[in-house]
Parts: structure tokens; sequence; C-alpha cells
């Protein structure tokens, strides 16, 4: 199957967002109407895949839970499988603004990047996560600084723009159940050019967040156990 | 000091680990490659409970002054080894298990794909 030269797939992993999806996916077509979307249901008990289904794009359906990293790589895999030439991570939580989603594809074709980070941090918007969640990041950025070599402000950032580059390593390498921090090492390390851009994002509108204290001083272990992982990547 | 009774506890421990072993292999619910290092290990076990004095010869090059104690030792290491190689085989199964899990819904998809191509024909035909 040949495609058009340009051709852009969205991909929104999606687990338990019967409150938010027809809300992410009514955002996308209102700024992104030429794109194809597939949403990666990852085993949600509810109707996330039913809803999105009626919405009339196309749906993955895991056949139990995997994590976000399992459903973002399901959703690079069908962006290979189907040679879109780019693909842009929207999550299923109504988080990230889809109308900021063309300038990110914008940078990643001006500046030929392989990964465009659409960041809360970069400059002051009115995004304001939680202390310990700030105080995470920094630790990730100073992590990431030190493996990577170049300075991340928004490591856990899911809203991005990858390249058919970045597409093709992401489905074949597997990261684990925290991607995001993780993805930017591997990436780097394969000589992938990656970009940062200020957006503005929503604070979480219905449902709610996963992550609590606790389970962020868990995160911030595990993903610094998967950062020390990028060695690995490079050696291979 | 006396350590009959431990001898004879370790001794019937590692009779019933070999047995509990061959039996489970015998029964095809332990695989044969994972059994070999479970029967390495009843066997160290039963060769300590039978010869005291090489036990006491361990614990002293290991600076134990109380035999069994090294007995123990050996026991808590090789059970976190085992343990640790446990969590390696588990994590490779899980990789292993997502990829196999990503073919399948990545493969249904076109199956559903292309038999709704294959439904269109048909209905264009008749």
């Amino acid at each position: 199957m040949e495609r058009p030269r340009k051709a852009t797939l969205i991909i929104v992993p999606a687990f338990q967002e019967e409150p938010n999806i027809l809300r992410v996916l009514e955002d996308i077509r209102t700024h992104l109407p030429q794109a194809a979307v597939v949403v990666v249901n990852d085993g949600s008990k509810d109707r996330t895949a039913e809803l999105a289904r009626q919405a009339g794009v196309k749906v993955i359906n895991h056949p139990y839970n995997m994590g976000i990293g399992a459903a973002v790589q399901t959703g690079f895999k069908y962006a290979e499988g189907h040679h879109y030439t780019e693909a842009l991570q929207i999550d299923g939580d109504f988080q990230h603004p889809a109308q900021e989603g063309p300038r990110l594809l914008k940078v990643l074709e001006e500046e030929k990047a392989d990964l465009v980070i659409g960041s809360r941090f970069v400059e002051d918007t009115d995004y304001r996560g939680s202390s310990w969640r700030r105080t995470g990041n920094r630790l990730f950025q100073w992590v990431n600084a030190l493996v990577v070599g170049q300075r991340i402000i928004d490591n856990t950032s899911g809203f991005r723009a990858y390249s058919q580059r970045a597409i093709t390593l992401l489905a074949q390498t597997y990261l684990g159940e925290y991607p995001e921090p993780e993805s930017i090492g591997y990436l780097k390390s394969r000589g992938c050019k990656i970009v940062e851009v200020p957006v503005k994002m929503r604070s979480r509108p219905g449902g709610k967040s996963s992550i609590t204290p606790w389970k962020g001083i868990y995160y911030m272990v595990r993903v610094l156990a998967s950062i020390i992982s990028f060695n690995r990547h490079s050696r291979r | 000091m006396n350590f009959l009774a431990l001898k004879i506890s370790t001794f019937f421990l590692s009779i019933f680990l070999l047995v509990w072993i061959f039996s489970l292999v015998r029964r095809r619910l332990l695989m044969e490659e994972y059994s070999f290092l479970w029967i390495c290990i009843a066997g160290v076990f039963l060769v300590l409970s039978f010869f005291h004095p090489l036990m006491d010869k361990v614990a002293h090059l290991l600076g134990i002054e109380y035999g069994p104690a090294a007995l123990f030792l050996f026991f808590n290491m090789v059970t976190l080894f085992i343990l640790i190689h446990v969590s390696i085989q588990l994590s490779d199964y899980k990789a292993k298990k997502r990829i196999l899990a990503q073919e399948i819904v990545l493969l249904r998809d076109k199956v559903e794909e292309l038999s709704r191509k294959m439904s269109g024909h048909e209905s264009a035909d008749l």
C-alpha cells in the first residue's frame, strides 16, 4: 500500500477514558481534520472503545491492560505497518490541546526533528502540576541531561510529534511502563534530533489522574531504573 | 554440641525436596530444565547433612563460629539468587507476551479490514 508523500497518524492511547474520549476526538477533528486517528484502547472496562468506534475512528483493542508504554508502541507499530510518515501522540484524557498539534508537526518538519515534545515548562504557562510532580520533573531533567547530554525540560509530557524514523525505532523497542522519559534517552542514543515546544495544557477535567504522591515516588524510582537502561539501548 | 536433630531434619528435608522435584518433573508440572537447579540444591543439602565436618569447615572458612549458621546463610543466598533468576525470566516472559498481544491485535485489525473489503466486493457482485 503506497501512501502519499506525507501522512499523519494521530495516536490516542486511552485507558478508562469514557468521560473524555469523545471530547478528545472532537478536538482532534476540529483542529487536525486531515489526519488519520487510531485510538489504542488499553483494555478499558468502560465504554471507551465503543464510543470511539461510534465516533468513526479506528480502534485497536488490547486484550488486557498492558500500560501506556505498550499502548503507544502498538500505535507506532500500526503507523509503521500502514506507512505513515509522521505521528502525533495525544493522550485520551483531554489534557493535550489538539489545536497545538499542527504547531508540533510544523516544527517537526521545519527543524527536521525526530521528536517534538509539547512541553509544559518551557515557558511560563498556566499549567501547575503538584509540587512533588515538579520536583520529580526537575530530577528527570537533571538525570536526563547527564545521560542524554541535552537539557529536556518536560520529560514526562506525552504530547509529542514523531518522525518516521522515530516511529520505526520506537515500534521495535521495548519501552517500559513510563515510555516518555525513557524514549528521550533511547532516541537520543540513536542520533535523533529532539526539540521542545512550549504548549498550554489543560488540567485534567474528568476522572482523576492515576498518580498520587506515594505512586509518584514509586514512579520516580522506576523511571530512574528505566533511564539506567539507556546504556543498554545505546550499546545495541 | 550435638547437631543430631539438625542433621536429621536437614536430611529429611533434602530427601523430601528431591522426591518432590522428581514427582513434579514426572507429572510434567515442572520442566526438567528448571528441575536441575533444585536437584543440585537438594543434593548440596543432603551432602552437608551427612558430612557435618564439611559444614563446620565451610563455616570456619567464612569466619562463622556456629556451623548451622553457615547452612542458613547458604540457604538464604541460594534463595535470593533463585528469586532474582525468576524475576529475570518473568521480565522476559512479560516482554514476549506483550509482543505477542500486539501482533494479535494488529493482525485482528488486518483480518477485520480484509473481511470488510471482501464482503463489500461480494455485495457489489450480487
